[in-house]
């Protein structure tokens, strides 16, 4: 059951936010394509984001707290755009959340399958 | 459940701090014309700015800052502590103070732009366990209002358009697409700049 959890935490969460973090890092890469530079890490901040969420509630999905993801990324971009939060808001940037967010959604199922462990 | 719901906020408040901690630098190195001739005062030679706006003339500016050295800057003889000098002119090129360095300016005017270089390296490690290292460098972009005001980083177009914000012509130079704007650029290595100096020059194009 740990050990499950564990693979599901390091696949799931640690490892989007490492490229995540890579990709911020290491900006020679970035010049390869404007929506790597631009998207892909934000997305991933996204898919970790939720991931996260999701496996706080054993991957049963909590109407609740899936909507507290999505509104505080709204949130989140729309303070970026008032320039409350350092950054720069923009539309492309929730769509980008939104599509990371419904990615780890989709495989949420997937992931409460394969992951249980054997009884 | 009460647990759950409390990681559930843990989780919320550590992303939107990491979210915060990661700002993606959207403007390349090279975006800018750097090296263009941009200070239009007429004062020759090199000089320090007190904070009060008087100047220090000399010859040879030289400045250190650090953990083991005090922060100082010097021009000639005259030794001043680094948070007294809030700029100083070397040699047609001026540096703003940012915190205790100075980076240099690229466009001066009612919206002053500053930029600041940092490199650093990445290792990787091919199939056959080759390690390569790759160097890259970064560019940081600073616009400052006025003489004295503060500068504060900005990391791509929506930024520019809010700096520019009170100027249409300004703001319509840096809303073009991507792909139109990186075109704009190869085609003219000034065009970022030409955005700031239209915006300094009372919104009217710069020839």
């Amino acid at each position: 059951m740990q050990s499950a959890k564990r693979f599901d935490i390091l696949l799931n969460i640690l490892l989007p936010l490492l490229a995540g973090s890579l990709l911020y890092s290491l900006p020679a890469l970035l010049h390869r394509t404007i929506l790597l530079k631009n998207h892909l890490a934000d997305g991933l901040w996204a898919y970790a984001f939720l991931s996260s969420i999701l496996i706080i509630w054993q991957r049963v999905v909590n109407r609740f707290w899936i909507t507290a993801a999505f509104s505080t990324a709204v949130v989140f971009e729309w303070l970026q755009y008032l320039h409350v939060f350092p950054g720069t808001g923009d539309v492309y940037d929730v769509i980008t959340y939104f599509l990371f967010f419904i990615t780890a959604l989709s495989l949420n199922k997937f992931f409460r399958t394969s992951l249980k462990p054997i009884s | 459940m009460k647990m759950k719901n409390a990681l559930s906020v843990v989780v919320i408040v550590v992303f939107t701090g990491l979210g915060l901690a990661s700002k993606v630098n959207k403007i390349r190195p090279g975006a800018f014309e750097y090296d263009t001739p941009n200070e239009n005062d007429l004062e020759r030679g090199n000089y320090l700015v007190k904070n009060d706006g008087s100047k220090v003339f000399g010859d040879k500016i030289k400045w250190r800052s650090g953990i083991f050295v005090k922060d100082r800057i010097g021009i000639d003889d005259q030794v001043f502590k680094i948070t007294e000098i809030r700029g100083y002119k070397n040699q047609n090129t001026y540096y703003g103070r940012l915190d205790n360095e100075y980076i240099k300016r690229i466009i001066h005017g009612k919206i002053n732009v500053y930029v600041v270089f940092s490199t650093g390296t990445y290792t990787t490690t091919d199939g056959n366990g080759h390690m390569r290292t790759y160097n890259y460098e970064r560019a940081t972009h600073y616009a400052q209002r006025g003489e004295d005001g503060e500068m504060t980083v900005f990391a791509g177009q929506h930024d520019i358009k809010k700096l520019v914000a009170d100027c249409p012509i300004a703001v319509q130079m840096a809303s073009l697409r991507d792909r139109k704007m990186r075109r704009s650029i190869r085609k003219d290595r000034h065009y970022m700049n030409s955005i700031f100096e239209t915006y300094n020059n009372d919104c009217k194009p710069v020839e």
